[in-house]
């Protein structure tokens, strides 16, 4: 959660308790691991090339952070 | 980026599909089944089923090959099956195939293992020692040889096993329990169809081809040719003809036998028509060589000799020798019997050679003829009984 939301231009602060998107909870590996994704046009066999690993190893880790995106999404929807 | 906690030489050990999968371990993995299968075909090492191995019958190279290609196919087939039912995600075939293409290297230790003829002389010493009653005695170097397949054969079946999951597991991207126990269950289920499909494999090899078993009419059992070729031999009801001009042709039975007496009439006009036993192979076991008067393979000494064959040498145990021994083409019987480590030869019911001999304890009876260009031989054998 963020607590404080700060304009730099007019230094306007505003306080409450605001949810992250999704993509912004995840852990920075897991960030990073979606922007290849999106550099690479979503390509796992592109991105196995470039990390040095098999195509599953990149397949697993993408399903385990869609996973992730689901129970973050999850929480958000049961929280008022 | 990190993408997995685990790093370092072991993990290629244990885990390499991490780093390994799709078409690049396919073609590793079916290199290296088949280089398991070419050694194993050196040292008649047979990988008859997923995950087994044992020295066996000496069988033409494709049959080595297919058990290798088959024992993959069964597991990876059924791993497929499951890994679709229990997969939440989509996963790709060909890196579940190759994965456990790959997963099976570790049987080229295996097959290597088995190479040294002295484990395979340990196993038939120990059963052949057994069968007779003689307290066991072993060549020391035989028993070490054994018990390095035995612990190679043992350590690379579990690496084996612990690669073959972790191909299902990253494959399919599977874990925990369910992934588990779904593996064990599969390797079992593969196991049952290799085994049927390798079996399936040895009966047409014994049975179709250049090395079928043949069934001679009047003759009892199944024989097949040790050495030379199938050409070499022909025959009629009760009647076998063996010609060669090239070197040695051995026509032996499928069934070993330990104590046992071979009885032929035997004749040739040219050079030789011998009775064998307890051969291993080609190269080992008892030949009682019989060389009638006034044939050119004579040379004026008409003879018998027991000759004991290791290792495809030669040496005389015992030799009888007469003027006017028989003659060409006269069918004479020749008697060729083996009791314990006592061996015996008796022409027309008469014992004309013995010896004592402990190197082999049992093997196949055989017919053997041996020629060349210069000196053919056409060796006949009738009413051949085996008891």
């Amino acid at each position: 959660m963020v607590k404080r939301l700060r304009c730099e231009a007019c230094e306007t602060e505003v306080e409450g308790l605001y949810p992250l998107p999704p993509l912004a909870s995840l852990a920075l590996d897991d960030q990073e691991f979606i922007q290849e994704f999106i550099k690479t046009s979503g390509s796992l066999k592109e991105m196995a090339a470039i990390l040095g690993v098999s195509y599953p190893t990149v397949r697993n880790r993408l399903d385990e952070i869609i996973e992730k995106l689901k129970r973050s999404e999850a929480s958000h929807r049961r929280k008022p | 980026m990190k993408l997995n906690g685990e790093q370092g030489p072991t993990v290629l050990l244990y885990k390499p599909f991490i780093y390994l999968a799709g078409s690049k371990a396919l073609a590793l993995g079916l290199g290296a089944i088949l280089l398991a299968s070419s050694i194993g075909a050196a040292s008649n090492a047979h990988f008859d089923g997923v995950l087994d191995m044992h020295v066996g019958a000496d069988l033409p190279v494709w049959v080595f090959l297919s058990e290798g290609i088959m024992n993959w196919l069964c597991l990876g087939i059924v791993l497929l099956i499951a890994g679709r039912i229990i997969s939440r995600t989509s996963f790709r075939t060909i890196d579940l195939f190759g994965t456990q293409a790959l997963a099976r290297w570790p049987a080229v230790f295996i097959a290597l293992s088995a190479l040294p003829k002295g484990s395979q002389r340990f196993i038939q010493a120990l059963v052949d020692q057994l069968r007779s009653g003689m307290s066991p005695r072993f060549n020391p170097a035989d028993a070490v040889a054994f018990v390095v397949m035995i612990g190679v054969t043992l350590a690379c079946v579990i690496w084996m096993v612990a690669l073959m999951y972790q191909s299902f597991s990253i494959s399919c991207n599977v874990r925990g329990a369910k992934a588990i126990i779904t593996f064990i269950g599969g390797l079992f289920v593969a196991e049952v169809l290799s085994k049927i499909g390798v079996y399936g494999l040895v009966f047409l090899a014994l049975h179709t081809g250049p090395n079928a078993a043949i069934r001679i009419p009047g003759v009892a059992g199944e024989w097949t040719v040790l050495s030379g070729d199938r050409e070499q031999w022909s025959w009629t009801t009760n009647v076998i003809f063996g010609h060669s001009t090239t070197g040695d042709s051995l026509l032996a039975s499928t069934k070993r036998y330990g104590d046992v007496t071979i009885v032929a009439m035997v004749s040739t006009t040219n050079r030789e028509a011998s009775l064998a036993l307890r051969l291993q192979d080609g190269g080992n076991g008892y030949i009682a060589v019989f060389v009638p008067d006034d044939t050119p393979g004579a040379g004026g000494v008409p003879r018998i000799t027991l000759l004991k064959r290791k290792f495809g040498k030669e040496t005389e145990l015992a030799m009888y020798k007469k003027a006017g021994l028989s003659g060409p083409g006269k069918p004479e019987e020749l008697t060729f019997a083996a009791k314990g480590p006592q061996l015996e030869v008796r022409l027309n019911g008469m014992p004309v050679l013995n010896a004592t001999d402990a190197t082999f304890l049992s093997g196949f009876v055989g017919l053997r003829v041996y020629g060349d260009i210069g000196i053919p031989c056409d060796g006949i054998f009738s009413n051949l009984t085996v008891r």
